[in-house]
């Protein structure tokens, strides 16, 4: 547990840190380098175009790095794509594109998802009954085709206005989110509802307590473990739908860069006569590793804070 | 020839989590070929532990056997790996757990389940071990054999999947049935038609029944013999009547003062017992029985007294021997 | 006239059916006819809120290329019935579906919906079937494996290799095994169905992360089931170690088939992946490209047929539940 979250606090600070690191331009195109093998030969270069950054954090951040190390900057270590870009410096712009997507969705997912389990909880009866049947029926659908869907149709009416990732990473973001909160609305509204009828409960209504006092003080503090539980379930969810959508070409689309796209683009150049296998390999195993500490730090947390439930599930 | 089950200064423990608790503390049981030996109890006093360590049925690790041997019809099951006692599981040995409601595969025909117990006890095809089956079925007084092997276990009632469960204990023609509270889960009515059907199969096969109880109703109608257990030792052993009419251990007394007496007069109301029995890992010093007992002696703290023959047939572990009640 | 085969099905078939299982006395029959009786209802939903979802958007899918002439494009949209309310498209196509027609596909324009989905269809299915089949060969044996070795080597290797393929999304798992076994060793053909043998590597990668759940729940269910006191009641009956595994892998495989219809649905996923890395001529590639094209009758009649197979084969996972357990009564 403590080695996870070390871990994933250290692929964090990585990821906020990017703009300070000497990392190559990854969107600088340079043909007569294409496909270059990851060599530790040259480690250190000098003089290549260095990435412009942008944003309240990042520019003081890359005036910084300016500071620190010049112009002297990594060599392509793990290698070039077919346009000559570094993938070293792909792999950690695609990190902070495909990781705060999946942090936003998420987030946007629990609230919907909180919200909507805690309503029916706590109403019960018809609203519940509404509410839980409308997951149902959401839950019941082929979800994965009406997503693809839905975003080739919202991506084809957004047409050809500004086509920067951000946008693209909006509609990618409400899709994930919009169709990721029914698991989280199910764990919430049974916690609620047991919460509901607990004897505490009952003791606080008896003692004259009013129902938002009940809601803030009572139940919104006993659900809270469920709700980040299913949030730490859900963030390697949405990161694999994400990359799904992007390695489709319906989610972030070039020149952004995520890892489903880099993925993407290492399955597209892969031939046999090139057979560049660290553009497949080096951003699977960055997104095995984050997937497979999200996994591990999820089912710990979901130990630590659900022990009721864990107990039951070997 | 020697008898059929003999159990010298049986030893079992536990171990768990880095520490052993020691369960048999030295059991002695002997069984005649077509007797009947009761082995009574309150509970957690390892008359069940006894029973499955016969046959090698406790996970080993954790339990292991630390002393003693155990000869089931002179094979000795009691050295080596669990495997050891598949030499007379089911063929010379049969057992019959308490829950008749788990006791069964959930998911096999009553009549497949019989007949896979009785291919592996003998060369025949499925057909023949379909019939025998059947036969089997009937033995244990199921109507409409024919129809229930085609049921499911849980489409039968307890007291039915119990004679099923006897049935497969028996598929394997075995000289001994152990028995482990077969009764308790069961409905009174229902219980007495099994203990009849115990007795019938015993006399119609010669078998010879460990019948393991807390009930003395249950002994009184079932069994010659009873044993007492108490924290891992057997504290008296003899004749059922003689026992029940004359018990010398104070622990036998007190059972047989807690059972209520239909012809006792209203006042003469059943005495339970104080205290709990000990927990194997805090077991008191000496005498395991001396902190419940009303006749306790000093010397009860110190020593813990041995098994003394009475008479012939009946023995007890206390120096008392029944004088001080 | 022309809608009469669509009330049949939509309309008719439905309510007999209902009626029917109202009527039936055995609760099994009645739930199995309840479930054929929702399929059409399921199917007939997705459709209606695809077909929402697709004229909701503007664009329609003549936009692309160059700009078309004002008449050029009324015809067109005359001829593919673009040009009439919105409702009346979607009765025609609703009538058009009851008798498996689509319509022409507006992308492909030379070819029926119909003909693309019946050319697509036989490699997806191979490839799903071989899938499945992956996922119950190598998911039993090695759950099984693990639970009979509970806590030793074998047991933790395969515990930890059911934790990474489960992490591990399909694309990812493909390269990982892509490269190694067709590039650098070249055992396996890359891409198409040309050879028989080509089938092998995107079947497995298609089912690997499904059996690595079917041995997680072989696993958990054998130790589980090991734990039942009838397991004391067969080896007392001196049945051996291998008779009572394979009593408690009976047990286990309940919950192995109620995975079994979620797999299903996993594998129709997971073959659009599959079937655009390995250039495999299926279905799943149309999708996406439908999609992308609005194809709007292509796109309609691939989610309709997955729709329908996705139920299809739920319900068949549900069917099999009683076979192998006899205590789950239909409900």
């Amino acid at each position: 547990m403590k080695l996870c979250v070390t871990l994933i606090a250290g692929c964090a600070v990585l990821v906020l840190l990017t703009p300070l690191l000497p990392l190559a331009d990854s969107t600088a195109v340079h043909l007569p380098r294409a496909l270059q093998t990851p060599t530790l030969d040259i480690f250190i270069e000098h003089g290549e175009p260095r990435p412009t950054w942008s944003g309240p954090v990042a520019a003081p951040l890359a005036t910084l790095r300016e500071a620190l190390f010049g112009d002297a900057q990594f060599a392509p270590l793990l290698g070039t794509d077919a346009l000559g870009r570094c993938l070293l410096a792909r792999i950690f712009v695609g990190a902070r594109v495909s990781l705060l997507l999946a942090l936003v969705a998420s987030v946007a997912s629990l609230s919907i998802g909180a919200l909507w389990g805690a309503v029916a909880g706590m109403r019960g009866g018809r609203t519940d009954q509404l509410l839980m049947r409308g997951a149902d029926v959401i839950g019941a659908l082929p979800l994965i085709f009406m997503v693809i869907f839905a975003v080739a149709l919202l991506r084809a009416w957004r047409g050809a206005h500004t086509e920067t990732w951000l946008d693209q990473g909006a509609v990618l973001l409400c899709i994930t989110a919009a169709v990721s909160w029914i698991p989280t609305a199910r764990m919430v509204r049974a916690e609620v509802m047991s919460l509901r009828n607990a004897t505490f409960v009952d003791a606080a209504r008896i003692a004259g307590c009013s129902n938002a006092s009940i809601l803030r003080r009572h139940l919104l503090p006993n659900a809270a473990p469920v709700a980040l539980a299913s949030w730490t379930i859900s963030v390697p969810r949405i990161l694999v739908l994400e990359s799904f959508l992007s390695f489709l070409g319906l989610g972030v689309e070039a020149p952004g860069v995520s890892w489903g796209v880099l993925l993407r683009q290492g399955y597209d150049a892969l031939t046999a006569v090139h057979v560049s296998w660290w553009l497949i390999l080096f951003p699977a195993t960055a997104l095995a590793a984050v997937l497979l500490l999200l996994g591990a730090l999820g089912e710990n947390l979901r130990i630590r804070l659900l022990p009721q439930q864990a107990r039951g599930t070997p | 020839m020697s008898a059929l089950l003999e159990v010298r200064g049986l030893r079992l423990e536990f171990n768990t989590a880095g520490r052993s608790i020691e369960v048999l503390r030295g059991v002695d049981l002997t069984l005649e070929r077509g007797g009947s030996l009761a082995l009574v109890g309150e509970s957690g006093s390892g008359k069940s532990v006894t029973a499955q360590s016969l046959l090698r049925l406790l996970d080993e690790p954790p339990a292991r056997i630390t002393a003693g041997s155990i000869h089931i019809a002179g094979r000795c099951v009691s050295e080596g790996p669990a495997c050891v006692a598949n030499a007379v599981r089911g063929s010379v040995a049969g057992m019959v757990f308490q829950d008749p409601q788990s006791a069964l595969h959930p998911c096999t025909r009553i009549g497949a389940a019989l007949a896979a117990v009785v291919r592996q006890h003998r060369h025949c095809t499925w057909r023949e071990a379909e019939q025998r089956s059947l036969e089997l079925l009937m033995e244990v007084g199921l109507d409409a054999p024919q129809r229930r092997v085609e049921q499911w276990p849980h489409q039968l009632s307890g007291g039915l999947r119990q004679r099923v469960a006897i049935a497969m204990a028996l598929a394997g023609d075995p000289q001994l049935l152990i028995a482990d509270e077969p009764t308790t889960a069961l409905d009174a009515t229902v219980q007495a038609r099994v203990l009849g059907l115990l007795s019938r199969l015993r006399a119609q096969r010669g078998l010879a029944l460990l019948l393991i109880t807390h009930d003395l109703g249950v002994v009184a109608a079932a069994a010659d013999e009873m044993a007492v257990m108490y924290a891992g030792r057997i504290v008296e052993q003899g004749p059922v009547r003689e026992v029940l009419a004359q018990p010398l251990h104070p622990y036998s007394q007190a059972l047989r003062q807690a059972l209520p007496r239909t012809d006792a007069l209203p006042r003469c109301a059943p005495v339970s017992l104080r205290g709990l029995p000990p927990l194997p890992e805090h077991l008191p010093t000496g005498c395991a029985f001396h902190p419940r007992c009303s006749h306790a002696l000093p010397a009860c703290a110190l020593e813990v007294p041995a098994l003394v023959a009475r008479n012939a047939q009946h023995s007890v572990a206390c120096p008392l021997e029944g004088q001080g009640a | 006239m022309e809608h009469l085969p669509a009330v049949l099905l939509f309309v008719l078939t439905p309510v007999v059916l209902l009626v029917c299982a109202r009527r039936s006395c055995s609760a099994r029959r009645g739930s199995l006819l309840r479930r054929a009786a929702w399929l059409p209802l399921t199917v007939l939903c997705v459709h209606a809120l695809s077909f929402a979802l697709v004229h909701a958007v503007p664009g329609g899918p003549f936009d692309d290329d160059r700009p078309l002439a004002a008449e050029t494009r009324a015809a067109l949209e005359a001829r593919f019935g673009l040009d009439r309310p919105a409702f009346e498209q979607w009765l025609h196509a609703v009538s058009g579906m009851a008798r498996a027609e689509f319509g022409p596909s507006l992308a492909h324009r030379d070819h029926s919906v119909t003909e693309v989905l019946v050319a697509g269809a036989p490699a997806s299915l191979l490839l799903g079937a071989l899938a499945l089949a992956w996922t119950l060969a190598l998911g039993i044996p090695f759950g099984l494996w693990a639970a009979l070795r509970r806590g030793r080597s074998a047991d933790l290797t395969i515990s930890a290799c059911i934790a990474l393929l489960l992490a591990l999304p399909t694309f990812v798992l493909t390269g990982l095994l892509l490269i190694p076994l067709v590039f650098w060793w070249k055992l396996l053909p890359a891409a198409g169905l040309d050879q028989p043998s080509a089938v092998l590597l995107p079947s497995l990668c298609l089912g690997l992360p499904f059996a690595a759940q079917v041995a997680r729940l072989v696993r958990s269910g054998v130790a589980e089931a090991l734990q039942g006191e009838w397991r004391r009641t067969l080896v007392a009956a001196g049945l051996p170690e291998r008779a009572v595994a394979f009593a408690a892998l009976r047990l286990s495989l309940v919950s192995v088939v109620a995975f079994l219809g979620n797999a299903a649905a996993g594998v129709l996923t997971g073959s659009l992946v599959v079937e655009q890395i390995f250039a495999i001529p299926g279905l799943g590639a149309h999708f996406v490209e439908s999609a992308l094209n609005r194809d709007f009758t292509l796109a309609l009649g691939m989610v309709v047929l997955y729709t329908a197979l996705a139920y299809v084969l739920n319900w068949a996972a549900d069917l099999m539940l009683p076979v192998v357990d006899p205590r789950v009564e239909l409900s």
